[in-house]
């Protein structure tokens, strides 16, 4: 029975890469621009043995800060063909096991415990965020669901040295170890208020922790600091973009995004786990939740990854409720019925989960039409040529074409950010060529590429002033370039 | 056991020497740090025998209203001992002056030794010991006359001491007010702990007899005034920049120290509101920083302390916090005498401002970021528009506000207009400027309108500073 299992859960990682490698083969290019700046960060690394410290291509040259361990890691395997699709989908598939060990942990329910490792593939928000992209969140969440397993076995010893090591390496791969330190700290609070008894041990390896994380994140971040002092959380996002980032979420569209089965068996296995038996795991798992929505209401992580750090321990709490219907089943005359139960529930979770993350899968933007002028700007233009394009495409630019961007999305310590961002939709959408031009001359602009679906969301099909033909030639569809 | 207690008290004043002697050091080529030594130089200079009603340089003439105190003590001193000598000596002596009455002071506090020592190392190596007493500043008088102060008024049995106390308290206030206050209210906490509330009337009363002879005159000529805002956080916190703030790390100890203080519940209630009325006063005057995190020393030695001292089930972990905890301490130290190494002015800036010092006359403006003004003042001998000074000047808000409008326009008529109104002659760029300072793109308000007008020219020019003519 138990190799059974063992093999089961085999199949359900393989069905999980495997899953996740046919939709990043299948598309020509990644699904966010994220990913390419990821795969320029690596490419660097693999050329020049160091970090990116200093990028001459994002924002015509600017200096930069961010942890690059992820990036370390994907170098690492460059010698693999097609690594940079490879590795993170194997990453973030490893979180099946991570999962299903939690779970036993929690529930010592081998069935229970698989259920949930399946669903944990098919999270439509965990889809939309790493499927068909290189990103930090694929070894971000499998990181944190490790401490997560090692928190709730720190009696073991093996556990304990793995919860110590990944405490100074979290922070080295995103800022959101910061998540992780406050959940820890509500953790420490909720268990003092709800009188539960944790062990001093504990107690004080989630402060040592916790130290880890402020202090790693602190020497990394320390001239973003001296710079926008405690701005620093909102990450010099600009105004503009600000509610777009940070936009309130409503119930039916985290239903969508954390998944029906999760949100409904973790929401009672919560509240049965902490109000019922005062579960001390359960506690952990609040914390979680707790600290990811009082730091998406303060608009300090997006709605994205908010929703994603609430749905995975709110998954794990499911276990929970699927042991207690189990345990329910065995008392009563319902245990014969286990068995149909096993195939209701693997159909619903079908019709939930997979289907709609399927078509989350099948819908993710792609950028084959932008890839391929970029493609057409690197060969075509000079080295040192300065494109404008918009700021979402700003890290796809630099990454095809080589060339330099007035703007990208890595907004902390980037210059000017609010500014740029106004010169740019005012040299898209101004209809005075005077104006334009005072800005294209502002940055340098040699190319500007306008593309139609761009131009639409400002009820345009081109830049106003670009018939004057003396200043603007039509290179290729949606590129223009500037004479004078 | 005293002979060990003077070693370790030896050793403890020897490393506030190093530290103390780090700043001349560091600097190097004859240079101070900072531009304290450079303001007190140029303004004994202009006193004979008697105060001068007026400052011209500074703010292109303002009234002479700077603190008295020091001063006339470097006046009077001068008239015996070179001026350089003394800028660089005195604020050692006080240094270390103010290390010893600082250990009397914790002591008469009934610390234990350990935490003591510890809380002087902390201020060693701290931003604050070498901004105090890394230059000729008020400081150097202020916080050695406090420590003085409180000492003998907690020497309870002897009068002649508490009388002594009230005539520092009384010198206190012309020094400084906010060391006046600091002490005032210790002591106010310190006699409703001992349930010697009426005793606090006579130190109130010195005091505000002393306020009232050195600001209120002054208060009712110019007002409170305007202050240019400063972020909290970074003038708190030294890793974020602050000069004189604290590191995140003792920060962490005094966490330690405070849940340490808390295991006892309400018995340490009045450390709690005297760290809560500290508080709120540097929350209204940043200045007031410096007596907070004099107590911040005391909270994270006891941290430190119970740390070291305590039972933990994981020894390892407990080692490993408090090595991260002093490594990040040690780092923060080194952070804190590089800023000292990279202080104003530089060799380059020196350099140009001499130069400037050779055109022109003394009656030329030079306009400049408010962080070089005293420099200007004191190095080129030329009049500046604003300077770090900002106390007692009647139309500070608008100058800054005008200054603000210059940097930042790239209307090159308004920048003129502005630069006229205030016959600027000079204007000096430094990197630091182009780099945050000021600015942080090359194109940037006044330098586009500089790169791009015919009425400014370029003069002086090295790697880090530039001075332009405009006109």
């Amino acid at each position: 029975m138990k190799i059974n299992n063992k093999i089961i859960l085999v199949i359900i990682f393989l069905l999980t890469l495997s899953f996740r490698l046919y939709v990043s083969f299948t598309n020509s290019t990644f699904s966010s621009d994220d990913s390419y700046f990821n795969l320029r960060v690596a490419q660097h690394i693999i050329e020049n043995k160091s970090p990116l410290v200093y990028d001459e291509l994002s924002y015509s040259g600017r200096s930069f800060i961010y942890p690059q361990f992820f990036n370390y890691l994907l170098a690492l395997f460059s010698f693999i063909p097609e690594y940079e699709k490879i590795i993170p989908a194997i990453l973030i598939s490893l979180m099946v096991f991570i999962i299903y060990l939690i779970s036993k942990r929690i529930t010592n329910n081998a069935n229970a415990s698989l259920f949930i490792s399946f669903i944990s593939a098919f999270i439509p928000i965990e889809v939309r965020t790493t499927v068909n992209q290189i990103s930090v969140y694929s070894l971000v969440i499998p990181i944190i669901l490790l401490m997560i397993l090692c928190l709730l076995n720190l009696e073991t010893k093996k556990y304990f040295n793995l919860f110590v090591i990944l405490s100074f390496l979290l922070p080295l791969i995103h800022p959101i170890s910061f998540l992780f330190a406050f959940s820890l700290l509500f953790y420490l609070i909720l268990i003092n208020t709800e009188s539960i008894t944790v062990t001093k041990y504990k107690k004080e390896i989630i402060l040592f922790s916790f130290f880890v994380i402020l202090i790693i994140n602190f020497f990394l971040y320390k001239s973003a600091l001296i710079k926008y002092g405690l701005n620093i959380i909102w990450q010099n996002i600009p105004g503009a973009l600000f509610n777009e980032y940070f936009r309130t979420f409503n119930i039916l569209e985290v239903l969508y995004l954390a998944g029906v089965v999760p949100l409904i068996l973790g929401a009672i296995g919560i509240y049965t786990g902490l109000f019922k038996k005062k579960d001390e795991n359960m506690v952990l798992l609040s914390s979680f939740i707790l600290s990811s929505l009082l730091l998406m209401s303060l608009k300090i992580i997006s709605l994205q990854v908010g929703v994603l750090f609430i749905s995975l321990p709110l998954l794990i709490a499911s276990s929970k409720s699927l042991y207690n219907l189990y345990y329910y089943f065995s008392l009563t005359k319902f245990e014969k019925v286990k068995k149909y139960f096993n195939i209701v529930f693997f159909i619903i979770i079908i019709a939930l989960s997979l289907i709609p993350s399927i078509f989350i899968a099948l819908s993710l933007p792609n950028y084959n039409q932008d890839s391929e002028v970029f493609k057409w700007l690197k060969d075509g233009t000079e080295k040192n040529s300065v494109i404008l394009a918009p700021i979402e495409l700003g890290n796809i630019l630099t990454y095809y074409s080589g060339r330099k961007n007035i703007a990208d999305n890595n907004f902390l310590l980037a210059p000017n950010v609010e500014e740029r961002l106004n010169d740019i939709r005012l040299i898209y959408i101004s209809p005075f060529e005077i104006k334009g031009l005072e800005l294209i001359k502002k940055y340098d602009i040699d190319y500007i590429y306008a593309p139609v679906y761009y131009l639409d969301k400002f009820n345009l099909q081109k830049i106003p002033y670009s018939d004057d033909e003396k200043c603007f030639e039509l290179v290729r569809k949606d590129v223009y370039k500037i004479k004078c | 056991m005293s002979i060990k207690l003077n070693v370790k008290l030896a050793l403890t004043l020897m490393l506030g020497l190093v530290f103390l002697l780090l700043p001349g050091i560091l600097k190097g080529y004859g240079l101070y740090a900072g531009e304290n030594n450079y303001f007190y130089e140029r303004v004994v200079s202009l006193v004979d025998d008697n105060i001068p009603d007026k400052d011209e340089l500074s703010y292109s003439g303002r009234d002479f209203n700077y603190v008295l105190a020091p001063i006339s003590v470097l006046s009077f001193l001068e008239k015996i001992l070179s001026i350089k000598f003394l800028l660089i000596f005195l604020p050692i002596l006080s240094g270390l002056i103010a290390l010893y009455l600082f250990y009397l002071l914790l002591k008469r506090l009934n610390l234990e030794d350990n935490e003591a020592y510890l809380t002087i190392i902390f201020f060693i190596i701290s931003p604050l010991f070498i901004y105090s007493f890394g230059s000729y500043n008020i400081l150097i008088f202020a916080l050695p006359l406090s420590f003085l102060a409180l000492i003998l008024f907690l020497k309870e049995e002897n009068k002649f001491h508490k009388n002594l106390s009230l005539l520092i308290i009384f010198i206190l206030g012309f020094f400084d007010y906010r060391a006046l206050i600091s002490v005032l209210l210790f002591i106010l906490i310190y006699l409703i702990k001992n349930k010697k509330f009426k005793e606090f009337y006579f130190p109130l009363i010195v005091a505000l007899i002393s306020i009232i002879i050195n600001y209120l005159p002054k208060i009712i000529k110019h007002g409170l005034g305007y202050s240019i805002k400063e972020n909290y956080f970074k003038m708190l916190i030294s890793d974020l920049g602050s000069s004189y703030g604290i590191s995140i790390f003792l920060l962490f100890f005094a966490f330690f120290g405070l849940s340490y203080l808390w295991k006892t519940k309400y018995k340490n209630l009045h450390l709690y509101i005297a760290f809560i009325l500290i508080l709120i006063l540097s929350l209204l005057n940043k200045d007031f920083i410096i007596y907070l995190i004099l107590l911040v020393f005391y909270l994270s030695s006891l941290g430190i302390n119970n740390l070291i001292s305590s039972r933990w089930e994981s020894e390892r972990i407990r080692k490993l916090t408090i090595f991260l905890l002093i490594f990040g301490l040690l780092f923060s130290a080194y952070g804190s005498l590089s800023l000292v190494k990279n202080s104003q002015p530089n060799e380059q800036l020196f350099s140009a401002l001499i130069n400037l010092y050779n055109i022109g006359s003394k009656n030329d403006v030079v306009l400049s970021h408010y962080s070089y003004g005293i420099l200007i003042n004191s190095i080129s001998e030329k009049r500046n528009i604003i300077d770090s000074n900002f106390y007692y000047i009647d139309d500070l808000e608008k100058r800054y506000m005008d200054m603000q409008a210059i940097f930042y326009g790239r209307n090159a008529d308004l920048t003129k207009k502005l630069i006229d109104k205030y016959n600027v002659k000079y204007i000096l760029i430094t990197k630091e400027m182009k780099e945050g300072l000021v600015w942080t793109q090359n194109n940037e308000g006044l330098l586009f309108v500089m790169q791009n007008s015919q009425e400014f020219r370029k003069i002086i020019s090295n790697d880090y500073a530039e001075v332009w003519r405009a006109g």
